[in-house]
This record gives C-alpha cells, structure tokens and sequence, in this order.
C-alpha cells in the first residue's frame, strides 16, 4: 500500500465510515474514553491533593502507612493492571456479541 | 566460583544457546523484524514487560525510594501509567494494522515517504536517548561487580547486544527478553519472600523511617566532608523532599511519562508479533500486570533497604561492606545491597545476573527497532527498492552491527552524563511526537500528512530545547520532565495544521477499517 498514488481529497469531502467500522470505533473509543479518564482523574487527584490537602494525604492508616503513600505505592499499581482488565473483559464481551449477531445474521 | 559469576555465566549461555537455536528462524524479513508474527500472549507480554522493566527500573525505583523517599516512589507512579493508556488505544488497532516497524504506520497512514524519513529520525532519537543510559548503567553494573573498566563494559555490552539480535532476529530477541524478565521478576520474589520472612512489616518500616531525624552513626567514614549523613525522616516521607518542587512539575512528571510509553518504537513494534489482534491486547494486559507487581515490590524494596540502612548503623550490625555499598554505592547498589544483607552472596548472585538481564533485555528492543528504521525503512524504502528477501533480511541484520557501533561510541560519551536526565529526554520525545501521531492517526480521519510531520518536528524541537536548554526558562518552568507544554502543544500542531491543510487521503476510511474491523472477520 505504501507509497501508492492513492491521492487526497478534502476533508469536508469525506464519505462517511461504512456501519461497521463507525460501530466498531464510536464503542470501542467510548469505553477506552471512559476508562482513561478515571484512571487519570485517580491519578490527577493524587498528584494535586499531594500539595493541596496534605492533611488528608498524610493521614496515617497502619504504622507509617500514609494515604498518599498507599494510593501511589499500591493503590496505583492495582489500578494499572485493573483498568487494562476492564478493557480486555470489555474486548471479550464485544466479540462474543459480533459472534452471535455473525450467527444469526 | 563466586554466585555473581556463575549466575551470570548461567545467562550468558542461555542467550547464547536461545540465540542459536532460533538462527534459523531469521531468514525473511517476517521472521527477522517481528517474529513470524507467532507469539501468544504469555510471551509477548513478558516480553514486552522486559522491553519496558530497564535496568534502571530493576536496580533504580528501588534505590530512588531508598535516597528520595515520597519523591522516588512518585517518579514510579508516573512510570506506571503508560502502559495502560497504550492498552486502551493503540494496542489492538496497531496489530491489526501489522507492518514491521513504527515508520510503517506513517508511511502507509499517509502514503509519504517524508513521513517516513521523519518517524525514522524520531525512532533514532528516542531510541539513542534510551539506550544511551541503559548502556552507561550496564557499564556502572560491570565495573562494580566485575571490576571491568567503563570502556570494556561499554565493548561487551554492544557485543552481546549484536550477537544476540543480529542472529537470532526477533524469535530469539524475544524468548531472551521472556526468560530475561523471569529472572528478575524470580529474584524480586525471592527477595520479597525474604523481607517478609525477617518480618519486615511494610507500615512498621515506614513509621521507624519517618520517625528517623538526625545523623546516621559511621557514616562519616565513607562521606566526602568527614560528617555523618544526616537523615530527616519527615522530608523523606512527603512529596518535596527531593525532586519536585512544585504541583506544576509533578502534573508535568505525570503527563509526560504516560504518554511517553504510547510512543516508545521497542514498545509498539512488540504488538506487530502476536498473531492477531485478540492476542496483543491479552499481551498488553499481562505485561502491565508483571509490571505492575515489580513496581510495586521495587518501591516496597527501596523502604526495605532504607530500613536495614538506618537500623543497622543504629545498632552497628552493618557490615562495613554494605555500610559503604548504602552510603556511596548510588542507587544502583540498594537492591545488590539488601539482597546480600537478606539473602548472602547467592542472593546477591541472582540479583547481579538479573541486572544484567535488565540491561540486555532493553537493549535489544531499541535494536530491533532501530535496525528496522533502518533496514527495512531506510534500505528498502529509499536505497533498494527492488530488494531481495535475502537482501532486506541482510539489511537488518547490517543495521544492527551499524546500531551496535553507534550506540557504543554513544555509551562511550554520555559516561558522565546523568542517566535520569537521558530517561526523562526519551520519554518526552515518544510523548511529544508518537503519542500525538498515534492516537489521532489511529482515531482522527482528519489528521494529514502535514499535520503528523508537523507534529513529530515541534514535538521533538520543544523537548530537546525545554531540557537541554532548560536554564533558559524561567524558574517556574524548569522541569525535569516537560510534558505539561511539550505533549499539548503537539496534539494541537497536528490538530491545527490538520485543519488547514485539510487534505486526507483519499482511501483513509479503508485504512480505518482494516485497523478498526471487527475481531470476529479479522
């Protein structure tokens, strides 16, 4: 495909994707959407609360276990692999739908 | 023999046996550049949490927690985002895409061979920024525990490196980085186990730390000004006792070290080996869950060592040995440290073996990825366009024997050079010029070919001038990591230079198809 004189064309001009792909990328991007922002509004509310709420993030929860210490050492880690997790299990329920609408189409 | 030299004699022949039983799987350019594109799950995704797990992580976010406290483990917590934020958007589509290497999605994206050439200068940068540090460490590694000159270390480190890649092309640089990343997540485990083990309560150690203000007795015979160090438990345990100055700088950490993983070229090109698109966001996901846990038992480490540090001077049980490795090793030497204060030298073994499968292990993705900038990108693209299969596949391997010799004069040069500052530059780079072009070139018809280049070249030009000429800015704006200006006004180079240009090309919606298509017909 790679440098084919395929040409351009204008933007405004553009056919409209077909229903599939548009289908395909409106969920998928919704669902990714979603989930990076409340991975980021956990992560965006550490790294702020960390300078204007120190009391809070100080708050001691076992032995010198702070709250800031636990949502960023270990709480953020989890996060990690459990947003990855909610995409996948998300992944899976969007084949299994594709596979049963194939069957019965 | 000593376990530090039979453990690493033990990788050494590993790589070399992997390497060569998978020699004949590099003879065409799909197996040599991704692998015959066989690999499931498990070891993609180790892999790739071998390309992203450096030397610098495996010895580094420990020995940063050690010496910076809060500050060090929030440096990790940046570390830790971008992985997922790749898993969400790129991973699948990039698969389904399945070229060789990242120049490929540019070029086919816009049908540009100036898109091209540009994303191959940008694969060269961030990986020469990359590499640079890791190879610097590798040397650091060798002459503390070996007692090799920098330069000898700087020599052996390239030559494995071209051994390893060059003949066993991408199977056998794969299953090395799968066993690689074993080995360190092994010893990680084993010392994690002995931690808990001598009762090392994570909250117990992290109240004695913070509580800790004053010196540290006998320390003064290993400090430059003949003076104990001096502790101070509270600073050490919030934000601002070391690196971050302000809230700015930490959102600026976060925002540049996310995104920098969504356009690192060894990273990316990982998803172009599995088989289909179902098996790379199964790679992604495991890769950030091995991540993940070694984070978490790094940074835990790091207060581990700080505990044994404190304590052990207090009551004078440290080693002279260990004493010097806490106060002047740097943070290299916390991990070696506490693995031989826990486990002895057969512990301290594994963990010098699992270094250096730390630096091989990285390394040979930024090999695999600059000798398809440059073998297949370059060479096929530009130089011969009617090659051979043997040809290109010769190509590559050429390139990685070019790569091989740049890197080690670089590694030759940046030998006093400061390996954070080089991290943070190859991380901003990916963040400011793939992570744009990627995202919008994945979910955006509208982005154009000027757009894209644009948008590589600004994003590349205000990250090398924002940290190399970081003096020049103002005080508030001297960040270590600058992705709070650098990322955004990239995003918006594509967005507005798309605008106006607002010429696409014309078969965009066939090229977002084939990357959007249902996984059921795919």
């Amino acid at each position: 495909m790679a440098n084919e004189k395929v040409g351009t064309i204008d933007y405004k001009d553009l056919p409209p994707l077909d229903e599939e792909t548009s289908a395909n990328m409106s969920e998928e991007v919704k669902v990714s959407v979603l989930l990076a922002v409340v991975y980021f509004a956990f992560l965006l509310t550490v790294t702020i609360m960390n300078w204007t709420s120190p009391e809070i993030m100080k708050t001691v929860l076992w032995g010198g276990m702070t709250v800031t210490w636990f949502a960023t050492s270990i709480v953020a880690m989890f996060m990690a692999t459990f947003i990855a997790w909610l995409h996948v299990l998300y992944y899976q329920s969007r084949v299994s739908k594709n596979l049963k609408n194939e069957k019965g189409a | 023999m000593e376990p530090k030299y039979l453990f690493t004699l033990i990788l050494l022949g590993t790589i070399i046996a992997v390497t060569f039983a998978t020699k004949k799987y590099s003879t065409s350019t799909v197996d040599f550049y991704v692998g015959g594109r066989s690999f499931g799950w498990l070891m993609n995704g180790s892999a790739i949490a071998g390309d992203y797990l450096s030397a610098a992580t495996f010895l580094g976010l420990a020995g940063l927690t050690f010496s910076l406290g809060y500050d060090g483990i929030f440096y990790t917590f940046c570390f830790s985002v971008g992985l997922t934020v790749l898993a969400l958007f790129v991973a699948g589509p990039l698969r389904k895409f399945g070229k060789f290497t990242v120049p490929d999605f540019l070029a086919e994206r816009f049908h540009s061979p100036q898109a091209r050439l540009i994303a191959v200068i940008v694969v060269l940068s961030i990986s020469g920024f990359y590499a640079a540090p890791q190879i610097l460490g590798g040397a650091q590694i060798l002459q503390l525990f070996f007692g090799t000159s920098y330069e000898a270390g700087v020599i052996l480190i390239v030559t494995v490196m071209i051994f390893y890649v060059g003949v066993g092309g991408m199977k056998g640089t794969t299953i090395n980085q799968a066993l690689e990343v074993w080995i360190r997540f092994g010893a990680f485990l084993i010392l994690l186990g002995g931690a808990i083990y001598m009762g090392l309560h994570y909250g117990k150690l992290l109240d004695l730390i913070a509580s800790w203000t004053g010196p540290v007795p006998g320390t003064a015979a290993y400090t430059k000004d003949g003076k104990d160090l001096v502790a101070n438990g509270v600073k050490w345990s919030y934000i601002g006792g070391g690196v971050f100055k302000n809230p700015i700088e930490s959102l600026s950490m976060v925002i540049g070290l996310s995104f920098g993983t969504i356009g690192l070229p060894h990273i990316l090109l990982r998803f172009y080996t599995n088989p289909s698109a179902k098996e790379a966001r199964y790679s992604a996901l495991f890769a950030i869950a091995i991540a993940s846990t070694f984070f978490a038992i790094a940074l835990y480490l790091g207060v581990v060592g700080r505990y044994l540090f404190l304590e052990g001077a207090k009551a004078g049980t440290l080693s002279p040995e260990n004493l010097k490795a806490f106060v002047i090793g740097g943070t290299n030497m916390v991990v070696p440290t506490v693995a031989n204060i826990v486990g002895g030298k057969w512990l301290l073994g594994i963990v010098v073996a699992g270094a250096f499968a730390a630096v091989f292990s990285n390394l040979s993705g930024l090999f695999i990825a600059c000798s398809g900038a440059l073998g297949h990108d370059v060479f096929t693209h530009f130089i011969n366009k009617n090659a051979t299969e043997q040809q290109k596949v010769v190509a590559g391997k050429v390139s990685v024997v070019i790569i091989g010799v740049l890197y080690g004069i670089l590694g030759l040069l940046v030998q006093k050079a400061s390996i954070g500052h080089l991290v943070g530059l190859a991380f901003n780079v990916a963040a400011s010029t793939f992570a744009p072009i990627f995202l919008m070139g994945v979910w955006w018809r509208g982005m154009t070919e000027k757009g894209a280049i644009w948008g590589m070249v600004i994003g590349l030009a205000s990250s090398c001038y924002m940290i190399f000429f970081v003096k020049t800015l103002p005080i508030w704006m001297q960040w270590k990591i600058p992705g709070l200006v650098t990322v955004p006004l990239a995003f918006l180079t594509v967005y507005i230079v798309s605008k106006i240009d607002g010429k696409v090309p014309a078969d965009v919606n066939a090229f977002m198809k084939q990357i959007h298509s249902s996984d059921v017909k795919a």
